[in-house]
């Protein structure tokens, strides 16, 4: 594949004024922040006043901070649970769809539809679903006879964790099944019409054709998706406010609390770095294990 | 292929970090604001004013109101829904606004950085400055100098449904006063359509204004007078948190669930009518006298203390101060005598329901007509807060205790014994 060159009179490429603005907003909104926050993290930074360089002093602590930890548990644990949650739906409504009837584009619209909402409208919005007292859900499974007993859904781990993984897979695997169905589609008819005639079954040709040769869009999928759950902040902020005990606090969460509630910038910094390791592992062996061993 | 797959890659990512820089222009608008503040030889001056959510409309109004009075000076007021993150944010990229409108606990902390202007003169020379409320004074103070001036405060009330209270045979205009009756009105309450009463247990900001003053009823408190050290150990915060324990846990007149609502949940399960009693604020008083949940005939009374003698309230709201960069502390301090004046502390607040922050406008034709607003003056009279430069960091050990407490994972006494501990070491730091 060519990339288009594009010269002036001159003869020089205008490649490069092409992508300067958003080499420029990323510098500005991105490099630069990082720069910053990881100049900060070897600090004792609080809001004004004295700061005081301390070396490795903060990524020391933050492998003594008990609740730094849990945090990272509880995340990891979410994004372990959500992410084969997501691929299943997404597998199965991406099959639905990835069909020629009439009007299948409204269904894929509606299947996309919930990614677009803002993270917080839908934890609002899902909060008072889930609320115990006031909540359309367990008003409904108490008419259906499902329960006698109000379900505390926010109230413990093992409740929210399971009603916080269910909304974010109505709300995400929308944005996955989109990928699908772009991978379904590079995949030629002949192929799948050899499979045929060499007798596999349907199971066999999505096993050993079509999952194989989509590796690389899964991989792409689930480095974006996996990245947005480690990230998680906004929903358990909301609904579970990160508790009860902290049990639900994820790590973002916890730098969040920690540079903008306790004040202490030069340890938030230092664990964000800390995160951004984690996450920059996590994708490249994601990367390493999807690579797709026919890419040259 | 995988050159393909890898620019797609790179470029969805490039727009996900876009995505998530939308509230950047915040920083960038209020740095166009700084660069206009000038104070050249005609007098124009210009100075920004950051509020909250609740007193943004009467700061606005107050600006309009102060420059057809004073057509040279320009107060822009912008409503910040995250104040302190915002503030903070700006301090630290010198961009801070000239006045803010804060939340009073955070007063301690940001005059202890030096990011507020000592105002201890002007306030001495104010005529009203004995008007205000003890509590609100004690939070604006730091090492004996004034940082703030209390503008729009907001306490915390009980709150009942007079409809709910007549069904369950209770007369409608006789309130709980002590913690026994507490119990025996909510028990009564207490049926399958509707909870006795519930609180929000959830996050610091809930739990300290509707929980706390139960402590101090019973002569307990958060921390020592001067903030150094917590007095969660003492028997007296013991017993107000296993008085919460078995509110639930034993008469079973609250949920659990409490253990995670905000404010808004709870006083959404009071106004849904799926709770009889909850603790909430004067501004939200107004609200629901409004109408603005509906019918919902609501009677108010001082948080039961007790026994009945000790009735007190957490008194928070809003202090304003004058930043530290503030390039015109004069004018600004002028525009602050003027919100603190009748013309906006009645005709603004009060007349929507809002407490004035001087007592000596407490009488005035506007609360004169609704008889509730007498239960939010008492309860602002004996308003405090607990004083602490560290104060959201040494509420968390606080929260993760009670709930562990009222979920039965430890005893009222290991909880507050243990976040005592946190608290003290977080205080020393």
């Amino acid at each position: 594949m060519s990339i288009v060159h594009i010269k002036n009179k001159k003869g020089e490429t205008l490649n490069f004024l092409f992508i300067l603005p958003a080499v420029l907003l990323n510098l500005m909104f991105f490099i630069w922040p990082f720069v910053r926050a990881l100049y900060m993290s070897f600090y004792d930074w609080s809001l004004m006043g004295n700061k005081k360089f301390i070396g490795l002093g903060n990524f020391i602590e933050a492998f003594h901070d008990e609740k730094f930890i849990n945090s990272l548990i509880f995340t990891l644990k979410y994004a372990v649970i959500v992410t084969p949650c997501l691929f299943i739906v997404a597998f199965a409504l991406a099959l639905l769809v990835n069909q020629n009837f009439k009007g299948v584009t409204i269904f894929r619209t509606i299947y996309f539809a919930p990614v677009v909402i803002s993270m917080t409208t839908c934890s609002l919005v899902w909060l008072w679903i889930y609320n115990d007292l006031y909540g359309v859900l367990n008003y409904i499974l108490d008419k259906l006879g499902i329960i006698s007993e109000n379900i505390l859904w926010m109230n413990s781990a093992d409740t929210s964790l399971p009603a916080i993984v269910f909304m974010i897979t109505w709300k995400m695997a929308g944005f996955t099944m989109l990928i699908l169905i772009g991978a379904f589609q590079t995949i030629d008819e002949e192929v799948y019409e050899a499979a045929s005639i060499d007798g596999a079954s349907k199971i066999q040709k999505f096993t050993r054709i079509t999952l194989p040769m989509i590796k690389s869009y899964i991989a792409l999928a689930m480095i974006i998706s996996v990245i947005g759950s480690v990230l998680a902040f906004e929903q358990f902020s909301i609904m579970t406010k990160g508790g009860p005990s902290s049990s639900t606090t994820t790590t973002v969460h916890y730098i969040y609390n920690t540079s903008f509630k306790y004040f202490h910038f030069g340890y938030g910094s230092a664990i964000s770095m800390i995160l951004l390791v984690i996450l920059l592992g996590l994708s490249y062996f994601q990367m390493a294990a999807l690579k797709d061993p026919t890419d040259n | 292929m995988k050159r393909r797959i890898f620019s797609l890659m790179l470029s969805v990512v490039v727009l996900a970090s876009l995505t998530g820089c939308g509230g950047n222009s915040v920083t960038s608008d209020k740095s166009k604001d700084k660069a206009n503040k000038e104070t050249t030889d005609n007098d124009e001056v210009e100075l920004t004013l950051w509020a909250r959510q609740n007193y943004y409309d009467v700061c606005k109004i107050a600006s309009e109101k102060y420059h057809e009075k004073n057509p040279h000076v320009t107060i822009k007021v912008a409503e910040q829904t995250e104040l302190s993150d915002q503030f903070a944010i700006a301090l630290s990229a010198n961009n801070e606004p000239d006045i803010v409108s804060m939340d009073s606990v955070l007063i301690p902390y940001y005059s202890s950085i030096g990011a507020l202007t000592d105002i201890t003169d002007k306030v001495n020379e104010m005529d009203f400055k004995d008007t205000f409320s003890e509590g609100m004074i004690r939070l604006s103070t730091f090492e004996e100098q004034q940082f703030a001036v209390p503008f729009g405060p907001d306490v915390s009330v009980l709150l009942y449904n007079k409809e709910h209270f007549k069904e369950a045979g209770l007369d409608p205009d006789k309130a709980p006063a002590t913690w026994d009756e507490l119990v025996e009105y909510a028990e009564k309450l207490t049926t399958e359509d509707h909870a006795g009463y519930v609180y929000s247990g959830g996050d610091a900001g809930g739990n300290m204004f509707t929980f706390v003053p139960y402590i101090w009823s019973n002569d307990g408190d958060v921390l020592t007078e001067d903030g150094s050290k917590s007095l969660l150990d003492q028997p007296e915060a013991i017993e107000a948190l296993q008085f919460f324990c078995d509110l639930t846990n034993k008469y079973k007149v609250t949920p659990a669930s409490v253990n995670s609502y905000d404010f808004g949940e709870a006083t959404d399960a009071f106004t849904t009518g799926k709770a009889s009693m909850v603790v909430l604020g004067s501004a939200a008083v107004w609200n629901i006298l409004n109408g603005e949940y509906g019918d919902i005939s609501i009677g108010i009374s001082l948080i039961p203390a007790k026994d009945g003698k000790n009735f007190t309230s957490f008194s928070g709201g809003d202090s304003l101060a004058i930043s530290r960069g503030c390039k015109n502390p004069e004018v600004a301090w002028d525009f602050i005598q003027y919100c603190l004046s009748e013309d906006i502390q009645v005709e603004e607040l009060a007349q929507y329901g809002m407490i004035p922050a001087r007592s000596d406008l407490f009488e005035n034709e506007y609360f004169n007509e609704r008889p509730e607003f007498k239960v939010t003056q008492e309860a602002l009279k004996v308003g405090r807060a607990p004083y602490s430069l560290k104060y959201n960091e040494m509420y968390a050990p606080f929260l993760d205790g009670m709930q562990a407490a009222l979920n039965e994972q430890m005893t009222a006494e290991e909880a507050f014994t243990s976040a005592a501990k946190k608290i003290n070491s977080i205080l020393e730091e």
